[in-house]
């Protein structure tokens, strides 16, 4: 029974997001980048809903499977975000399953804009071993970890704690971001550590006055580069995978935000492709604090 | 192996398109530019600005009025670098996600509300033309 019960979140998933694609309210600002944070939080008392599927092509003979993130993004206040994700996916020829979930803060630490703005992050998280998203690389994370059958990782249970220290910096238009990451599986195994970095910048930088769909001021393209770096008894890159990632969102006047990347695997551990779609759409200001 | 190094040449035309994207030739502030500068304000006005200080952005419940004197009465900087930080103690987010561009649009804006910037710009065309 839990494999209908995943089939039908995921279509209720699909049916919520065709839904607030035919409504219309305010327009989300996104950057391009899935795996990178920036100092941008969520704008206070908005809720951004975005669903962001993963294919992904792995070697060595692991199966290619389609993994998938509801994520829930609520702004607490201006300098505290708050964030959801629930985890799912399927490997084929296997069943589709709900892999866990993940619960993240992130605090800004500089009340305003500094050359560099550095963002504190902090996550639990309590998935399975089935779990796919990939979001973080960490520690010797490689292709080999995907061979078991996900039937088998069902039964693995992590339960993590994560934290990242997030530095970001707007230049002319540019962004350039960098996230260090440290990863703890309270099960006792050692901290991991990771990365990821990334720059972007929209295709024209000034609005033009009329609205548009399909005009270059709605596109932001980028770049993105992570991996791990070993764990704490041997930090490093020997052994670890690492992905590069051009990635482009399309932000509507309607507010939705389409996104796509693929990450290409660039050395021997890493899978070979992982290509990301995301589309989100933001409900601004839905728990009203008051400016005034 | 050949797929993996036609994805790598897409990437990188990709991220070399974003360096090279063509920007609109930076021109003198003529009265032109401007009232193009403030229409697109508005727009993003609406995008961005509206949910909270409302649709004309006279203020609601949740946000201040732009047209008060304090907002019209603070310089062009002032107002970009204060949409630029926010107030984030306040709830006021930081718009620096926004180009820069965008911002002086914004500005240019909610400046129009009072006919500021209209004023200063025909000042400076009148010393310009003598």
């Amino acid at each position: 029974m839990p494999i209908n019960r995943n089939a039908a979140h995921l279509r209720i998933s699909l049916l919520f997001i065709v839904f607030i694609g035919a409504a219309r309210f305010g327009i989300a600002q996104e950057n391009p980048y899935f795996i990178t944070y920036t100092h941008h939080m969520e704008e206070p008392g908005s809720l951004e809903v975005a669903l962001n599927p993963v294919l992904g092509n792995p070697k060595g003979g692991a199966k290619h499977f389609l993994a998938s993130s509801l994520e829930l993004e609520y702004g607490m206040n201006g300098w505290w975000t708050s964030e959801l994700y629930l985890d799912g996916q399927k490997t084929r020829p296997e069943s589709a399953s709900f892999t866990g979930y993940r619960f993240e803060n992130r605090f800004r630490l500089l009340m305003k804009e500094h050359a560099v703005n550095p963002v504190l992050y902090v996550e639990y998280e309590d998935i399975t071993g089935a779990d796919k998203i990939l979001k973080e690389i960490v520690g010797f994370d490689s292709f080999r970890d995907l061979l078991e059958p996900a039937e088998d990782l069902r039964h693995e249970k992590k339960r993590e704690v994560e934290a990242k220290l997030i530095l970001s910096s707007n230049r002319r238009g540019w962004n350039f971001a960098g996230n260090l990451i440290a990863e703890k599986n309270l099960n006792g195994d050692p901290i991991e550590f990771g990365y990821a970095a990334g720059v972007s910048r929209p295709l024209v930088l000034a609005a033009t006055p009329n609205p548009c769909s399909l005009c270059a001021e709605n596109f932001t393209l980028g770049m993105e580069l992570y991996g791990g770096l070993g764990e704490q008894h041997a930090v490093t890159l020997a052994g670890t995978s690492h992905y590069i990632a051009p990635t482009v969102a399309w932000n509507l006047p309607s507010g939705m935000t389409f996104r796509f990347s693929p990450s290409i695997g660039i050395n021997g551990n890493s899978n070979r492709s992982l290509v990301r779609f995301g589309v989100a759409y933001e409900f601004p200001v839905i728990g009203a604090g008051s400016l005034q | 192996m050949k797929s993996n190094r036609s994805m790598w040449f897409a990437g990188i035309v990709l991220f070399l398109a974003a360096g090279c994207a063509v920007e609109p030739p930076k021109a003198p502030a003529t009265a032109e530019h401007f009232s193009s500068d403030v229409a697109a304000g508005g727009k993003l006005l609406t995008q961005h600005c509206a949910s909270c200080h409302g649709a004309g952005a006279q203020g609601t419940t949740r946000a201040p009025s732009l047209h008060t004197a304090s907002v019209q009465m603070m310089s062009d900087d002032a107002l970009v670098q204060f949409l630029t930080d926010g107030d984030l103690r306040k709830g006021m987010p930081s718009w620096s996600r926004l180009a820069e561009e965008r911002r002086w649009q914004l500005t240019r804006f909610v400046k129009s509300f009072s006919g500021a910037g209209a004023n200063r710009l025909n000042h400076r065309d009148t010393e310009i033309a003598e």
